[in-house]
């Protein structure tokens, strides 16, 4: 569902990201974990068409990402850390855009479900202006949610929500990919990416650094935020795996 | 899970879209009635309140007055005449200054959620330039209104120098956003070096001009210097001038003057030739846009904590670091603090120099020919406006550090003694440019007036301080906090908001200088009534009551916007 080769950015002198490949099936959720400016935003930038690579290419449900663009982001979602809403909308407007940005055609079932879901139906008429940290992170994920994209691009999306939010998060994050979407969300969360992700990919400094399951990357034993430091502390993979 | 979720659509099938060249154009219509809506409903909120309210009728009022008061009586038309030499070499440097930003900074940003929204979405590029243009079209019309109320020539209706003026400014934005387009595949040391070759080849053209102009006509060439360079802008100033036509300043600066129906011809073929340019661009613009929209909000950030006009922080300082200075109870703390930050910028008082250059060469070509020597006048208005201007301007005290107003209330030192330190590094800055303007205005000065200039720099740095004390107050009290959410320059509430500080600050700079002023006028007579009968002693003993008085109301003031730091709760909502 989405397929990255060989993916590169360069800034000026700075490589923000470096060569990196990875693919996504359906029904999977992949865990991008890494330390502060080693370009896990930058990456999913590029995965939502925000930023064009350097080098190597993107492919979403099959549509080149720079040759077809459009039809690449039909068939995608990307919520950005910071969730910024318009703020003289209301939630159910944000939510009419979007539905209409996308062309889903029973909006109003696929709205009053999502505001349920999320606890958001009595804000259906408030402003974004009025909306908490929280709730206005709900409302950046059901915008994504609402067009049911068989690519979920997440970065940090946990950010800003109590325990139970999170929780529910999480749950609706699990329970799109067991409808087929492919997943790939972004979070300092370690302990909540363990538990959520298929997959994990720790990138350090623009570079792969690990993927693969925490099986395969850690063995049964350890923990991923064990693997998390380890492959960040500047050492390497190679000096975890020994 | 709270509520059973609604069935998916088969993965990956397409929602049915079509990708034609303007793919996302209907949206984004949508997205334009939903705003339009919401601004609506958010003004019909604000009238509940009598602060809004009130705010509206003096805007309406304003408005209304600008309108009204059309320059159509003959002392409006001298001093018309008298500027008319102003409006080409206003929308020249208009044009410059316009050209090099398109090149060096980008001019096609969105919002942070028109990005987080559109640019991840099914929308071709060439949709969203065309918003960006319907925009910019929106502002464009919108400023010159604005332009018009305020610059309309003598004779001209409102809606003519509307017109020409949003026509102006909508050429600007097109012409900016086709230099954007020509450089946004260049990496950033490729595109400040092209933004410099432009801006060096603007200005060569106009110098060239110029020269040519002068060598062409003479010596009596001071006032049609410019000819040459404002040249192509002629249609604009033609529909500026409406169905009265340029005065007959302007056309004997300009040498020609084209019919209005050709000018509109002109102007609308221009615009279309650039529209078309524009919207034939193949390429994504969303990197690009995403840059120009990330820098643009951090300068809007900058501006909404005070720091107006100020460089972006460097990465490194340069290992550089300032003198503490005298501890003075605490105030030389926070004066070092504001200095510190005020020596690592050094644009934004390069551009108060140049602004101050240009009023002076503006006044002094307006001025020319009547009694008053050009250079005094041009001399005169370059002090006035780093008197009166620059405490505006120069903004390194309450007004930059809003957001730590907590912080500094919770440190040890007296609120009035910490207003003072607050103040003093602007008041400094401020007035060592003051002392080199002064510098130049002694060699233009005639000698008996030398004097009065002594006077004036002995007084300067207190009413610096005065004067910034009383803008931080209003400013503690009423604050001018720009919106940064909507990633917008600030609205019309705003502008009204500035008028009326603007208004209340002039309103209390003139009480304090008349009790400094009555303090002197008491101390000539009561130097008299004691039996001081040369005028010297006079005239020594009302200075000397004067700023002792003005020292004191100084004193006073600081004193009170310490009172009003601690009093005010800056948790409140200030957009409002």
């Amino acid at each position: 569902m989405i397929d990255v080769r060989s993916l590169t950015k360069s800034f000026d002198a700075v490589t923000a990201v470096d060569h990196v490949d990875l693919a996504v099936k359906p029904g999977e959720i992949v865990g991008l974990v890494g330390v502060n400016g080693a370009g896990k935003t930058t990456f999913l930038r590029m995965l939502a068409g925000i930023l064009q690579p350097s080098e190597g290419s993107i492919a979403i449900a099959g549509h080149p990402l720079t040759a077809d663009g459009v039809a690449a982001r039909q068939n995608l979602a990307f919520v950005p850390d910071t969730p910024m809403l318009f703020e003289q909308l209301t939630v159910w407007e944000h939510l009419l855009f979007v539905c209409e940005l996308y062309g889903v055609e029973d909006r109003e079932r696929r709205i009053d479900a999502l505001l349920g879901e999320f606890e958001l139906a009595d804000k259906r008429h408030a402003t974004a202006s009025s909306l908490s940290r929280g709730m206005r992170q709900k409302v950046a994920i059901c915008c994504a949610f609402v067009h049911e994209p068989p690519a979920l691009l997440l970065d940090e999306p946990l950010t800003g929500l109590d325990p139970v939010g999170r929780r529910r998060m999480c749950d609706a994050i699990a329970a799109r990919a067991a409808r087929g979407s492919a997943v790939i969300v972004s979070s300092h969360e370690l302990e909540i990416i363990e538990r959520l992700s298929h997959r994990f990919v720790i990138i350090h400094k623009g570079r792969v650094q690990l993927a693969g399951t925490l099986a395969e990357v850690a063995g049964e034993t350890r923990s991923l935020e064990d693997v998390f430091l380890r492959a960040t502390d500047g050492r390497g993979a190679e000096a975890l795996r020994e | 899970m709270s509520a059973p979720l609604p069935p998916a659509p088969p993965v990956g099938a397409p929602v049915g879209m079509p990708a034609g060249a303007l793919s996302g154009a209907a949206p984004l219509r949508l997205l334009v009635l939903l705003r339009m809506r919401g601004r609506v409903r958010a003004f019909r909120a604000g009238l509940r309140r009598p602060a809004r309210v009130l705010m509206l009728l003096f805007a309406v009022a304003l408005v209304a007055f600008l309108a009204w008061n059309s320059p159509r009586t003959g002392r409006h038309a001298r001093d018309w005449s008298q500027a008319a030499v102003l409006l080409p070499c206003l929308l020249l440097a208009f044009t410059v200054l316009s050209t090099w930003a398109a090149a060096r900074h980008g001019v096609i940003a969105f919002t942070p959620e028109e990005v987080h929204f559109l640019f991840p979405a099914p929308v071709t590029s060439r949709a969203l330039l065309l918003t960006h243009l319907l925009t910019s079209a929106g502002k464009s019309f919108t400023g010159g209104f604005f332009f018009a109320l305020f610059l309309r020539p003598p004779l001209v209706s409102l809606p003519w120098a509307a017109l020409g003026y949003g026509g102006f400014l909508f050429f600007l934005a097109l012409l900016q956003v086709r230099i954007d387009i020509s450089c946004m595949r260049l990496q950033a040391p490729a595109r400040a070096r092209r933004a410099r070759f432009i801006l060096a080849f603007m200005l060569a053209l106009v110098a060239g001009s110029s020269a040519l102009a002068l060598q062409r006509l003479g010596p009596d060439a001071d006032l049609r210097v410019l000819r040459y360079a404002i040249w192509p802008l002629l249609p604009f100033v033609s529909i500026i001038c409406g169905r009265a036509g340029p005065p007959e300043i302007m056309q004997e600066l300009l040498g020609a003057s084209l019919p209005l129906d050709v000018s509109i011809l002109l102007v609308l073929g221009t615009v279309t030739l650039l529209a078309a340019g524009v919207l034939s661009f193949q390429g994504d613009v969303r990197e690009a846009a995403h840059h120009t929209s990330v820098k643009l909000q951090a300068r809007i950030e900058r501006i909404r904590r005070g720091r107006a006009l100020m460089d972006a922080p460097k990465a490194l300082s340069g290992g550089r670091v300032l003198p503490m200075l005298p501890r003075l109870g605490g105030a030389g703390v926070h004066a070092w603090r504001q200095l510190t930050v005020l020596s690592r910028s050094r644009k934004p008082y390069l551009l108060l120099v140049v602004m101050t250059l240009l009023m002076g060469v503006s006044m002094g070509l307006a001025q020319r020919g009547s009694a008053q020597p050009s250079a005094l006048s041009a001399a005169a208005s370059m002090l006035a406006m780093l008197v009166f201007v620059g405490p505006m301007y120069v903004q390194c005290d309450f007004r930059a550090d809003y957001e730590c107003l907590p912080w500094l209330r919770s440190l040890p030192t007296p609120p009035g003694i910490l207003a003072a330190g607050q103040l003093l590094a602007s008041a400094l800055v401020l007035y060592v440019l003051q002392v080199l303007l002064t510098g130049w205005v002694f060699f233009v000065l005639p000698a008996s007036n030398l004097p009065w200039l002594a006077v004036m720099l002995v007084c300067l740095p207190v009413f610096n301080l005065l004067q910034l004390s009383v803008w931080n107050g209003f400013h503690l009290l009423y604050p001018m906090r720009m919106t940064a959410k909507e990633g917008s320059p600030p609205g019309a509430v705003q502008v009204v908001r500035l008028y009326l500080v603007v208004i209340g600050v002039f309103v209390v700079l003139g009480l304090a200088t008349a009790i400094a002023a009555a303090f002197g006028v008491l101390a000539w007579f009561g130097a008299g009534w004691l039996g001081a009968s040369a005028t010297l002693v006079r005239l020594l003993a009302a200075g000397i009551a004067g700023f002792t008085a003005l020292c004191l109301v100084t004193a006073v003031c600081i004193w009170c916007v310490g009172r009003i730091f601690v009093r005010i709760d800056p948790s409140r909502d200030l957009n409002d």
